[in-house]
């Protein structure tokens, strides 16, 4: 009998625990990708491949992401794909970079820049990092490591002392930035343009108001960007950009997990309660809407 | 007057001075030279242990790998938010499981309210993250 019990509580304590957890929206986590700082003119694909120190730093990076508990895009395995999927299409090496990180879907890049320095007094090895976020170019940490100067030819030991000298601190400030964006929302840009054959123009006065698009807008940016903060960049009678708008990361409603798609979405209703023929297309966190 | 002034600086808060200076470290762990003050050896030697979390916690530790605290810089808030945590750590000493080594570098001296020790404190930043992380002090690494 006390069995019986026993096993019904078990079952019963299963089926809540597997309820909550359902009821628990999966966090989307950032996708990471820690690539190598290329000079104008030199090959992605031949640098990586020739200099192994550069590989020592990228994979000293990656580990120090894995001792906190996070998974990176792995760049070298993307730059192979890359290569064997043909996307490379353009000549120019830093349009191969772009293309790279955008194949990869990577949010956020961490860039590693090695430089050697040989010396009389030895040799060392300085480190710049710096972690971007891919849609908004904003910088989420930099930082400067010295190896210190030791009598060694070992640079991939040197590279690897550098990487380790700051690690740690690079990626406390980037869970600052990650902490600020759990709270205060993550950027979008929204880029809203007129189809060539539309009537409208920003100045056209719409809605039951009477008041210009532009404002009208505005006026909803205002409501709906995250905590109401919202940055415009321009307007002309063509074209309204929002180079930083936030977006929560979660519905305040529902607690589901928020992207840009859902927030174009919100604007695209509205532009069409406005009475207007919009057209959404978003790109990573760039969202487009072009009113016919 | 001389009465007024006593009760003034009776009400006042004296904050001491954290006197925790950085000797080396990595990311994984940090060494530590710090001064304790305690009734006796052993109590100097937890009030120096217990100065260096407090300062990791809350103030972050210049030169360090972790120049910023781990918590949070308002420490009232950030103890009474996770009091049960906290004082688990620091009344029950659970702090003594992320250090790995305490070795006195001075001998006992008469201070003003006891004895004091200089200590080279030897912490395990790795498992301190990753169990602020289990406890829901912090969060963990990303979004």
């Amino acid at each position: 009998m006390k069995l019986k019990f026993k096993a019904g509580l078990t079952i019963l304590l299963s089926c809540i625990s597997v309820f909550i957890y359902a009821q628990q929206a999966v966090t989307v986590q950032p996708k990471i990708m820690v690539i190598p700082f290329i000079k104008e003119g030199e090959d992605i694909r031949t640098i990586l491949e020739a200099d192994v120190n550069r590989r020592i730093a990228i994979t000293k990076i990656k580990e120090a992401f894995d001792l906190r508990g996070f998974t990176t895009v792995d760049f070298t395995a993307k730059l192979k794909a890359a290569k064997d999927n043909n996307i490379f299409t353009s000549e120019n090496q830093t349009d191969i970079k772009t293309q790279i990180i955008q194949m990869s879907g990577a949010d956020i890049y961490v860039q590693a820049e090695v430089n050697e320095q040989k010396g009389q007094s030895g040799n060392s090895v300085t480190l710049i990092l710096t972690g971007y976020e891919v849609s908004t170019g904003n910088s989420l940490s930099n930082k400067v490591g010295e190896s210190g100067r030791f009598y060694t030819d070992d640079f991939g030991k040197l590279a690897s002392k550098a990487v380790e000298n700051i690690a740690g601190d690079f990626l406390n400030v980037m869970q600052t930035k990650f902490t600020d964006i759990v709270n205060n929302g993550k950027s979008v840009i929204v880029d809203i343009s007129f189809d060539p054959g539309s009537q409208y123009k920003m100045s056209s006065e719409i809605g039951s108001d009477g008041l210009p698009l532009s404002d009208q807008i505005e006026m909803w940016m205002e409501k709906s960007a995250f905590k109401n903060n919202y940055h415009i960049q321009g307007t002309t009678d063509l074209r309204m950009i929002f180079d930083d708008v936030k977006i929560p990361l979660k519905d305040q409603v529902t607690g589901n997990n928020y992207n840009p798609n859902k927030f174009a979405l919100e604007l695209f209703k509205f532009l069409k309660e406005l009475g207007l023929q919009p057209g959404k297309d978003i790109k990573g966190s760039t969202i487009y809407i072009t009113i016919k | 007057m001389t009465l007024l002034t006593f009760i003034i600086l009776c009400c006042k808060t004296i904050y001491p001075s954290a006197e925790v200076n950085y000797l080396s470290g990595t990311e994984q762990m940090v060494n530590i030279r710090v001064v304790g003050v305690g009734l006796d050896e052993e109590q100097a030697i937890i009030n120096a242990e217990q100065k260096v979390f407090d300062v990791l916690f809350f103030r972050g530790l210049p030169e360090s790998q972790q120049k910023m605290p781990m918590v949070g810089s308002d420490q009232s808030t950030e103890m009474s938010k996770n009091k049960k945590y906290f004082d688990k750590f620091y009344d029950e000493q659970r702090h003594k499981t992320f250090v790995i080594s305490s070795i006195p570098s001075s001998g006992l001296s008469k201070v003003k309210g006891g004895k004091s020790i200089t200590v080279d404190v030897i912490v395990n930043l790795s498992a301190l993250r990753s169990d602020l992380e289990t406890f829901g002090v912090i969060r963990k690494f990303g979004l």
